[in-house]
């Protein structure tokens, strides 16, 4: 300021300078101010659009929800019924009401469970369901009953019935759901099925029996023609004749082995054996028709085997003829080798690999995958010369696959092919073959006596020619259980030989008779003879009185076997 | 034990002015032998400089981060800082901070843990962390990494985030310091025993029908049932604003299921990349099935309430950190303030707090046989009592 008081130019400036820097400070705050409340307001405003996008989604999908949830309740041709947590019904669909004869659903909203359900389902679901609506429960999942209900009070049906509990989101009890599934024509059809599975499996075994055993008696009297000693001739007609028999009771068993894997009734019989005897067996019956037609044959086996194996040997043997002879089929000049390793072992646990290499016509790629198909053979123009029903292989295959192995091919078209066999079988010791595997040794017994038994007269001619020819046994035959029971009553027999299946008193029910009787034979060995081998079936003749079983038809080497084990010592000559 | 003083400014323009106010608030009398400040801001404090001179102001070592808010007893706002000084006889505060972020992060954070760590003879018994927002990174990936080295010790803090619609400003300090892509770490060693409680959120579910995650890497959601997966989010409704971004990418949760039996996780969605893909508050694993939800405030005002009343059962304590997500701040629209409202009437009369808001929450949770686990969350509102 002046001497007179007032303010200075310069003052002035001062106070006007310090005033716009003020205000310059105060505009760049609410600048700031106004910045950030804008950004505020678009934040804001953002916000709210995205927040009301997802509500109107959620809104949306609830609507959504809700209308597929009323065409359910509507249309469900099932009875579904929805408890809340203190077991009231919520909802359920319109067959119940249905069912149930009420007018409209809203008439039984909010009943109790037990209102609407007791005496309608089993105390056991009345109290699964108690435990639910009390909070008493541990149940987290699904549990099923099949049970008869009556909604309607008049004709019960055969329902599956489900319990869920339900949970929310917070995994809190929120009531329970049940379902129920009217089972009763689906039943009904079932048993439909079982009946015509049984039917078939009965057919099975009638037709197996019914054609096997006209069909052993012609191969059974060939051999009794034979050792009647022909000419060149009519031996040449007799091998002629055996051949074919031997190729048509092949080609049935091939048809009844595939009836049989269709219907899931093909059994694997498990025992020991000695698979270096099953090789030579093999070996003996192929060499010479390899020989015959100027194919070399070779096997290798693996260095070390054990003295025995559990598995099927009628079905290894049955894999590995099928493929040794489609090798001999399908191959016009070269050589065969079947090799036998040992593709792994774990403790007794043993897998064999049974590889087939030739070098025949082989096999088109394209024709592989058809390879195991049913009644399918391939190459027919090159193969018109080649026999058979194409039935082998699917055989061969399912065979392998039930016996928990598999096969498989490789081959190159003109060249050869290599068909590869797994199968998994338990090494054994000496003492689970014992002496089964050693040879029989030839021997007489012209002081025993033996009673066969067979409802078949030519089984009856043809198991007396093989016993009384091969050991000098005096037979004596009866043609049923009775006449046998009969004649046991009367003489006192070695041993017994007893057809399984024939009429009025089957052998089973023969030989309980006869243990349970006082008769001289009461304790006299019986020995079983059974077309079909099945799983189980050699176990049932032991338990009921049995001492042997030989299946038909009978083998000389298993026959020998029998009679030498069960004949009284004396009795035989060697 | 450990005591709190709290001081805030808003000035911004005159730097002597914004200290001389955080110094006339703080009675340097009560600082004890061990002290250190932490800071939670807007973004501007550090920009003009008001960080740099409050590290100058003090002789104690002085941290912090951006925030979208902060509170104390004494206010509540999006423009403010806060400096809290913590101070102890019989603790140690010991900080460091790592390398910025490359390949070798971290090899480097846990051997600047092991470090930090050897520096005191005291047990550790908290470990704070402030994050950098990375793209390719979360908080799950400081978790994890650190948990190999921590020993059982707690980790908690936060993720740095700021009041821009990007989080471009979003950054750290420490001292003069200022970066976008590094992590600060405080070791507390000593006379403490810390208390963790969480509030976190189910979300609602916007679709019952469940999405995969049919590519993913880290945080990021690369394409979801076949997708990309910004394609996924249009095709369920998200829009987009005139510049081509997401509106309100922000209020878009994801409930996350893992498929193992654990209950589903919300993460939070950041941003988009050009690429089409999402940056997500956590990790996602590639096969995890994934639902939009949303909050409703009232499901946010009953999980904190919740959470108070554990607090007051859990016995005394002397002071509060809180963090809670972004998320939560944007869901609660124009009552943004209601969480620091609530805190501040729950606990202001008698307790000293501090509180802010972070993309990414770090705190230990308790398992069923009571040992601590640290995690990353989102949608979270978690406390650390001392």
């Amino acid at each position: 300021m002046d001497m007179n008081n007032e303010i200075t130019s310069d003052e002035l400036q001062e106070s006007q300078a310090g005033e716009i820097k003020r205000l310059t400070l105060e505009l760049k705050k609410t600048k700031r101010k106004l910045l950030s409340l804008e950004e505020t307001l678009a934040r804001n405003k953002d916000t709210f659009s995205a927040r009301q996008t997802l509500l109107k989604a959620a809104e949306g999908e609830k609507q959504r929800l809700e209308s597929a949830m009323r065409s359910i309740l509507t249309n469900c041709p099932d009875i579904i019924l929805i408890f809340d947590k203190s077991g009231l019904m919520a909802f359920c669909t319109d067959t119940f009401v249905n069912v149930c004869g009420i007018s409209a659903s809203g008439l039984i909203r909010k009943t109790p469970y037990n209102e609407l359900l007791t005496g309608r389902v089993s105390g056991e679901i009345t109290d699964v369901l108690y435990q639910i609506f009390s909070g008493t429960s541990t149940l987290k999942q699904t549990v099923e009953y099949n049970e008869k209900v009556d909604f309607s009070g008049f004709t019960p049906r055969s329902y599956s019935i489900q319990i869920t509990p339900l949970f929310d989101s917070n995994n809190k009890p929120d009531g329970a759901m049940m379902f129920f599934y009217d089972s009763t024509d689906l039943n009904n059809a079932k048993q439909t099925a079982e009946r015509a599975n049984e039917s078939k499996s009965s057919f099975l075994a009638t037709v197996s029996h019914e054609i096997r055993t006209p069909m052993n008696a012609v191969i059974g009297q060939l051999a009794i023609l034979r050792a009647t000693g022909l000419d060149d001739n009519q031996m040449k007609l007799v091998k002629g004749i055996e051949k074919s028999s031997n190729n048509l009771l092949s080609l049935i068993n091939d048809i009844l082995d595939f009836s049989k894997i269709d219907a899931g009734k093909l059994d694997i019989v498990n025992d020991w054996f000695d698979l270096r005897q099953t090789v030579e067996q093999l070996r003996s019956m192929l060499t010479p028709m390899f020989t015959e037609k100027g194919l070399e044959f070779d096997i290798v086996l693996p260095e070390v085997f054990p003295p025995c194996i559990s598995g099927d040997e009628k079905r290894l043997s049955q894999i590995l003829t099928n493929i040794l002879s489609n090798a001999l089929k399908y191959t016009e000049k070269g050589r065969v080798v079947f090799e036998i390793t040992e593709s792994s072992r774990n403790g007794d646990c043993i897998e064999y690999e049974f590889k087939i290499t030739d070098s025949g016509i082989g096999i088109k790629e394209s024709d592989l995958p058809r390879l195991f198909m049913s009644f399918e053979q391939l190459d027919l123009v090159k193969n018109k010369k080649v026999t058979g029903t194409g039935l082998g292989l699917v055989i061969t295959k399912n065979l392998c696959k039930l016996m928990g192995g598999d096969i498989a091919v490789e081959s190159v078209y003109g060249e050869g092919s290599v068909f590869t066999i797994s199968l998994p079988f338990k090494a054994g010791t000496i003492e689970n073959i014992g002496t089964e595997t050693e040879k029989a040794p030839a021997f007489k017994a012209p002081d025993a006596v033996c009673l066969i038994v067979d409802d078949i007269s030519v089984n009856l001619e043809i198991a007396e020619f093989m016993i009384g020819s091969t050991f000098d046994i005096k037979c004596d035959t009866a043609s049923g259980g009775h006449k046998a029971l009969d004649m046991a009553e009367l003489k006192k027999y070695d041993i017994i030989f007893m057809d399984h299946m024939m009429p009025e008193i089957d052998g089973i029910e023969t030989v309980r008779k006869l243990r349970k009787g006082n008769s001289v034979n009461k304790n006299t060995p019986v020995v079983a003879l059974t077309a079909n081998a099945i799983s189980g079936v050699k176990e049932m003749f032991y338990e009921n009185g049995f001492n042997g079983f030989l299946s038909k038809p009978m083998e000389i080497s298993k026959l020998a076997k029998v009679i030498l084990a069960l004949l009284p010592k004396e009795k035989i000559l060697q | 034990m450990i005591k709190m003083l709290t001081a805030h400014t808003y000035e911004l323009d005159d730097i002597d002015l914004a200290i001389e106010e955080i110094k006339s608030q703080i009675d340097s009398s009560k600082f004890l032998k061990n002290s250190v400040g932490m800071v939670s801001c807007h973004a501007d404090f550090i920009t003009e400089g008001i960080t740099d001179a409050l590290c100058e102001a003090f002789d104690f070592p002085i941290f912090g981060q951006t925030c979208k808010a902060a509170a104390d007893k004494n206010v509540i706002s999006s423009e403010v800082l806060i400096l809290t000084v913590l101070t102890s006889d019989d603790a140690e505060f010991n900080i460091a901070v790592t390398e910025p972020a490359n390949s070798d992060m971290a090899e480097n954070l846990q051997v600047l843990y092991k470090d930090t760590g050897a520096k005191t003879e005291l047990p550790i018994k908290l470990v704070y962390i402030g994050l950098p927002l990375l793209v390719n990174v979360g908080g799950d990936f400081f978790v994890n990494t650190l948990n190999a080295v921590l020993d059982g010790a707690p980790l908690f803090g936060g993720v740095a985030v700021d009041h821009t619609a990007d989080y471009r400003s979003s950054q750290l300090f420490y001292g003069k310091s200022h970066f976008s892509d590094r992590a600060i770490i405080m070791v507390i060693s000593g006379n403490l025993n810390p208390k963790f409680f969480t509030a976190d959120l189910g979300g609602r579910e916007v679709y019952r029908d469940k999405a995969v995650v049919t590519e993913a890497r880290g945080n990021k959601i690369i394409t979801v049932n076949g997708m990309k997966a910004t394609d996924f989010l249009e095709m369920i409704g998200i829009k987009r604003n005139e510049d081509g971004g997401f509106i309100g990418l922000n209020m878009c949760n994801l409930m996350v299921d893992y498929g193992d039996g654990s209950k589903p996780v919300v993460r939070a969605v950041f941003a988009e990349t050009p690429d089409g893909e999402i940056i997500t508050g956590g990790e996602i694993p590639q096969g995890a099935m994934i639902t939009i939800s949303y909050i409703e405030t009232d499901d946010i005002e009953k999980a904190d309430r919740k959470m108070a009343e554990q607090i007051k059962a859990s016995g005394d304590f002397d002071l509060m950190l809180c963090c809670s997500c972004i998320g939560r701040y944007f869901n609660l629209a124009y009552d943004a303030e209601q969480e620091m409202k609530f805190i501040t009437d729950e606990f202001g009369d008698e307790k000293d707090f501090v509180f802010s808001y972070v993309g990414g929450e770090i705190c230990p949770v308790e398992t069923l046989d009571g040992k601590l686990v640290n995690r990353c969350h989102n949608q979270t509102f978690i406390t650390c009592l001392i």
